[in-house]
């Protein structure tokens, strides 16, 4: 199969209903920066479809390049026609209130990846929640969502995968990890599954975990200070989701504020 | 060299060392000997800093006051414990792990970090030495490893790191005939004037391989003899530790 062409599209201009076709046999990068964005609605409150014609690739980056505060909801669909491929990858640091909900409809043999990466630094309110329906056979959707909690807010993570009844060949995964570093964060984090086929294979997985003071010793017996130790788990929890180089770039610009 | 002067240890209200005086000179090797619960792991973890024990009295090497020293400066200046059962650090390979603490160390030294491709030969060629199976430099940091890899894992460290106070914790508890012959081996190869080593074992199979400067047992908190690998192994041969703590009058203490 030949190359497909790649074309990049910047996206600085939110209408309040948006809608992105991704034409047969295309290549489309999409890179929003929702720091940058210039919303049409007062509200703030968006409702995007994005969809990936047969034999398409489309790879959504979503970011915001600073601290900056803003409060917004989002509703994304995604609608991926068969063979469609789609990346999606979520960097965010906080948001003053962070409402975002997102759907896909997986067709036939198309292929879904989702990585998000949370950063939460500063008392906020963020909801994610995704729903990832597979209504034909051979779809394939890995979601992998990673939050560092160092302050305390309040942070929901859900995740829904349902597979109808008379699909086969299916495999889906949702994990969901967050590592906690402050006190009193409030985290929810369920995946739910409503599996209706049996030829199916899913996987799911939910962690929420503490810095072990046992471990931090033995790193700091080892000649590591506590910000060393910190940073090596955090990179370490963190690098999975490292996966475009803006997302990587920003994330290691933004180390010395984090730590 | 490292000196304890009426060395105490209480982990809450109970007091596990009490009252310790141990001094062990420069590039010597001692053993310390002793049953369960006689305090062997508290000591060192005492001596490399773990804030869960509180330490009271003398505790120095090379004349620094490691009492007022946090576990990395502790490091610093060449201490190494080689624990017992190493924690698992999730999510960190053992790779990122042994560079990020080798570069740690030389920055403190005030030298630049190591290139990635010079200090991956370097690692390989280490795990080689100790018997570490490459692949083990991709897992996660002592994360399934057995009982026999995290300790290979822990002298692996103390080749990369080269410290210069060495504490083994039970290091040989649990490894194979061959694996203990490695460790002996291991040991007597870095042995020099200038590294001192703390050797703590159940057994007394170290004290013929090792040729230790001298051997000190451990009861219940209080070191109850000392001597030459040959004289204590005489004094424990006749009723083991149980035995020669009754002859010292510290079985009830």
């Amino acid at each position: 199969m030949s190359k497909l062409t790649k074309n990049q599209k910047i996206i600085r201009n939110f209408d309040r209903q948006q809608k992105i076709i991704v034409p047969d046999g295309e290549n489309l990068e999409l890179i929003i920066v929702l720091d940058e964005i210039q919303y049409s609605d007062r509200n703030r409150e968006i409702f995007v479809t994005i969809e990936c014609h047969s034999h398409s690739e489309c790879q959504v980056v979503w970011y915001n390049k600073s601290f900056h505060q803003s409060s917004c909801k989002l509703d994304v669909h995604y609608i991926l026609h068969d063979h469609a491929i789609l990346s999606e990858s979520i960097y965010l640091t906080d948001h003053d209130a962070l409402e975002w909900k997102e759907h896909y409809q997986i067709g036939y043999a198309a292929k879904l990846n989702v990585t998000a990466l949370f950063m939460r630094n500063q008392p906020s309110t963020l909801q994610y929640h995704s729903n990832i329906i597979h209504s034909a056979d051979k779809g394939q959707s890995n979601v992998l969502i990673k939050a560092v909690h160092f302050d305390d807010q309040q942070t929901d993570c859900c995740g829904e995968i349902q597979i109808h009844p008379t699909v086969k060949d299916v495999s889906a995964s949702y994990y969901n990890h967050h590592l906690v570093f402050a006190a009193n964060p409030i985290i929810m984090a369920e995946p739910q599954l409503t599996i209706q086929s049996g030829e199916v294979e899913c996987r799911h997985g939910v962690t929420i975990s503490e810095m072990d003071a046992e471990a931090l010793f033995y790193m700091m017996s080892r000649g590591l200070t506590i910000e060393q130790v910190q940073t090596l788990i955090v990179d370490s929890f963190c690098s999975p989701c490292l996966n475009h180089p803006s997302i990587k770039s920003l994330y290691y610009d933004m180390l010395p504020r984090r730590v | 060299m490292l000196d304890l002067k009426d060395f105490t240890v209480k982990i809450g209200e109970n007091t596990v060392i009490s009252k310790m005086n141990l001094c062990i000179p420069e590039g010597q090797l001692h053993i310390i000997m002793g049953p369960n619960g006689s305090g062997k792991s508290t000591l060192t973890q005492a001596i490399a800093g773990n804030p869960a024990y509180v330490a009271e009295g003398h505790l120095s090497y090379r004349g620094h006051d490691l009492t007022l020293l946090s576990p990395q400066e502790r490091a610093h200046l060449g201490i190494f414990v080689a624990f017992q059962n190493p924690v698992v650090i999730p999510g960190v390979s053992l790779i990122t792990f042994l560079k990020t603490i080798v570069n740690a160390h030389r920055k403190a030294r005030g030298e630049e970090t190591l290139d990635a491709a010079d200090f991956l030969t370097q690692a390989r060629n280490c795990a080689e030495l100790v018997g570490l199976d490459e692949s083990f430099l991709y897992r996660n940091c002592h994360e399934g490893f057995s009982g026999g890899e995290k300790k290979r894992a822990e002298l692996l460290q103390i080749l990369l790191l080269e410290p210069s106070f060495i504490i083994l914790d039970e290091t040989d508890s649990g490894l194979d005939r061959d694996a203990f012959t490695l460790l002996v081996e291991l040991i007597n190869r870095l042995r020099n004037q200038n590294r001192t080593w703390l050797v703590i074992t159940h057994y007394d199979h170290f004290l013929e391989a090792l040729q230790p400067d001298c051997v000190h047992v451990l009861w219940k908190g209080m070191l109850i003899e000392q001597g030459s690998p040959h004289a204590v192994k005489e004094q424990l041969r006749v009723g083991g530790y149980q035995g020669l703590a009754s002859r010292k009058g510290v079985l009830e203490s």
